[in-house]
């Protein structure tokens, strides 16, 4: 039996493979031609190469450095001479000695490559050959060159423009606070609300909690918290009411304790100033929102205050505050916040209002100059968007696309 | 399944359930489980911290003259740069030294006022130049080019917007200065509002190249304005001012809803996660 099955599929590999090669003469004998390179003799010419290779620093006003703009004569036999040029081979080296690393394939017909992957500053050398699908011609070499960096970025003159008036608004109304000048700013009810908390913690005899947010000292909030914080540990220095600061970044942390030692040092408390009410507990989102929950409902203060840089742990905070009973006044820009602390606090200072809030208080020249400056750099905003509408509908874009910065 | 996994798997359920007996009240379990994770993750960080910043940029191109693989010359530009940063952040130490503790201000001012400056023409360019280049094209076409408008999309668009904007206009604009003059004065000023904003939008149209403007675009642009001038602190919110502030708070509050459901709609989803693990520690003992 298995003698028989080997006979058979001995016979049925042999018919499949005279089978095949009986269809290859076929092939032959119907008169399809071969392919020419199996007919003529592999090509050994090399084209001519090209010539008059350059390489200059690319200059568009826009580049960062890492631009080089080649250029070069096309081989002879690119469309003309032999005609077999396909393309050229680009390559790039750091050193004289050898091509390198090839760069780029360019199409036959092409004078130019624009190298985009320089590092600035580094010398290249570069080589160009002609291919002709087999050979390479001789390589035109041209070097070193260096990308350099350009001082100004044009599409990005909007970005100039804007701050230089950002910048020179608050630089005026800085120096007319400095000179006494009365810079008129609407009160913010959510200070009142700081006041009224601190206030009924004292009567109830209970401490102040302080968040400053998770956010590090480089956060624009947490420095505008820094600020609302000495002005609440100097209330809370007078009323001789314990003021709790929890962290959850060292380096905020010890700017927090220079802030309320300051501020009680100004209202003449310096004794008063406890510095283990300042503390940092953990860098890690959820276990900092835990340890602030335990400090509620433990120490159990009668008004909390989150003002600066919150991310999810806002709601389970201001919740827990809720549920504690205590008087709550929020503030941050961050969009995503506010609404669990509009929810779940008594007051809560929406967006820039924090930093308003910050130079209402302090009346410190510089924030006052900033805040200034920002109100009217609004107004600036506004006129410009009607100007663009306007452009926009009698069709001149390009004052709209001046804006384009990316 | 190896025991290991069963026993850290329980340790994480017991851990869970520590947490949430916090939703019942503060309790020792509770207390433990924060205890336990607050201590962890400061001691993590510690560690962290130390070998993604604290080796990499100042210890190992200090002290064995590498940074990232490359060799770095000893008094070369690229030790100094790593020596100055290294020495101010020791600096920060001076704090515990009375005497000399005003020292650690310097750190402080460097780091706040670098970021700062860093971060103003990012600033400029994500969130006023390119907000204010798109609020400038307001008369987007509630369809793309060539596409054939849909009647009763052209007509909700419309109607849409026009109901909104009578309406803000008699609230916010319009009732203080009223006062109680009736429902007929209510009505003359909705359905004036709606007859000059028909006007307007009917101009607009003609005007712009779009085949029906969007109402909610113009819409949109309105909530800008009006935001805008509710963070506007150099004048009293009275008058149009006042108004426009009016119309701005009001924006803001609707997208605070819907930032709310949205993202309790996320919280809900990290809830059934965790409910998910218990459920699986619980079946990981039938298996």
């Amino acid at each position: 039996m298995m003698r028989a099955s080997l006979a058979v599929l001995s016979i049925l590999v042999l018919s499949l493979t005279f089978g095949w090669a009986w269809a290859q003469d076929e092939l032959v004998l119907e008169g399809v031609e071969p392919a020419l390179s199996d007919t003529l003799p592999p090509d050994l010419i090399p084209p001519a190469p090209a010539a008059g290779l350059t390489a200059v620093d690319y200059v568009d006003n826009n580049d960062s450095g890492n631009k080089i703009d080649l250029s070069w004569t096309t081989s002879p036999d690119d469309g003309d001479g032999a005609a077999d040029v396909t393309g050229y081979q680009v390559w790039r080296s750091e050193t004289a000695a050898g091509p390198g690393d090839t760069l780029a394939f360019v199409a036959a017909g092409q004078a130019g490559y624009l190298d985009e992957t320089a590092e600035p500053g580094t010398p290249y050398y570069y080589s160009v050959t002609a291919f002709d699908g087999t050979n390479h011609s001789d390589a035109v070499s041209f070097g070193p060159v260096a990308g350099a960096r350009n001082w100004f970025t044009a599409t990005r003159a909007a970005v100039l423009v804007l701050v230089s008036v950002f910048f020179g608004l608050v630089l005026v109304f800085t120096q007319l606070a400095e000179r006494g000048a009365k810079l008129f700013v609407r009160r913010i009810p959510g200070l009142n609300a700081i006041e009224e908390a601190v206030g009924r913690a004292t009567e109830m005899g209970r401490p102040v909690l302080y968040v400053p947010g998770i956010g590090e000292i480089d956060n624009i909030m947490t420095i505008a918290s820094l600020t609302i914080l000495s002005h609440v540990a100097k209330i809370t220095a007078r009323y001789e009411t314990p003021l709790i600061v929890p962290t959850a970044r060292a380096v905020v942390m010890s700017a927090a304790e220079e802030v309320v030692k300051e501020a009680y040092a100004e209202v003449g408390k310096p004794d008063a100033y406890n510095r283990d009410n300042i503390r940092y507990l953990s860098d890690a989102q959820f276990a900092f929102a835990g340890a602030v929950n335990g400090i509620m409902l433990r120490e159990k203060p009668a008004a909390n205050l989150y003002l600066g840089a919150f991310w999810a742990e806002s709601l389970l905070l201001a919740e827990t505050g809720f549920e504690a009973g205590a008087i709550q006044v929020a503030g941050t820009a961050m969009v995503s916040q506010l609404p669990f602390f509009v929810t779940a606090c008594d007051y809560t200072l929406l967006g820039e209002e924090l930093y308003a809030a910050s130079a209402y208080l302090s009346r410190e020249p510089k924030l006052l100059g900033g805040l200034k400056g920002s109100d009217w750099m609004k107004v600036v905003t506004i006129v410009l968007i009607a100007a663009g509408i306007i452009m926009n509908l009698v069709g001149a874009d390009a004052f709209v696309e001046w804006f384009h910065t990316s | 399944m190896e025991f290991s996994t069963l026993i850290w798997t329980t340790i994480g359920v017991i851990l869970t359930l520590c947490v949430y007996s916090f939703l019942y009240k503060d309790n020792p379990f509770y207390k433990f489980a924060e205890h336990l994770v607050v201590g962890a993750s400061a001691g993590y960080y510690l560690v962290i911290y130390y070998y993604n910043f604290i080796d990499p940029n100042v210890v190992r191109p200090v002290f064995q003259l590498e940074h990232g693989g490359q060799a770095i010359a000893l008094g070369g530009f690229e030790w100094w740069m790593a020596l100055i940063p290294g020495l101010l952040g020791l600096l920060l130490y001076a704090r515990f030294f009375p005497k000399i503790a005003w020292v650690g201000r310097w750190p402080l001012g460097i780091y706040v006022g670098g970021y700062a400056g860093l971060g103003i023409s990012p600033v400029m360019q994500a969130r006023v130049i390119d907000q204010m280049r798109a609020a400038s094209s307001p008369l987007a076409s509630i369809v793309g080019p060539g596409e054939v408008v849909d009647p009763f999309a052209a007509v909700t668009n419309t109607a849409l917007g026009f109901v909104i904007f009578a309406v803000m206009t008699y609230f916010l604009l319009a009732k203080r200065h009223l006062g109680s003059r009736g429902i007929a004065a209510m009505i003359g000023v909705i359905a004036a509002s709606a007859v000059v904003g028909y006007g307007g939008y009917v101009v607009l149209t003609a005007l712009s190249a779009a085949n029906v403007v969007s109402t909610t675009s113009i819409l949109l642009v309105v909530g800008l304005l009006g935001t805008l001038a509710y963070f506007f602190f150099s004048l009293r919110h009275t008058g149009l001012l006042g108004g426009l502030a009016r119309i701005g708070i009001v924006f803001l509050m609707v997208g605070f809803g819907a930032s709310f459901g949205y993202t309790v709609m996320s919280r809900i989803s990290l809830l059934i996660g965790r409910v998910g693990f218990l459920i699986d520690w619980i079946g990981m003992f039938s298996s």
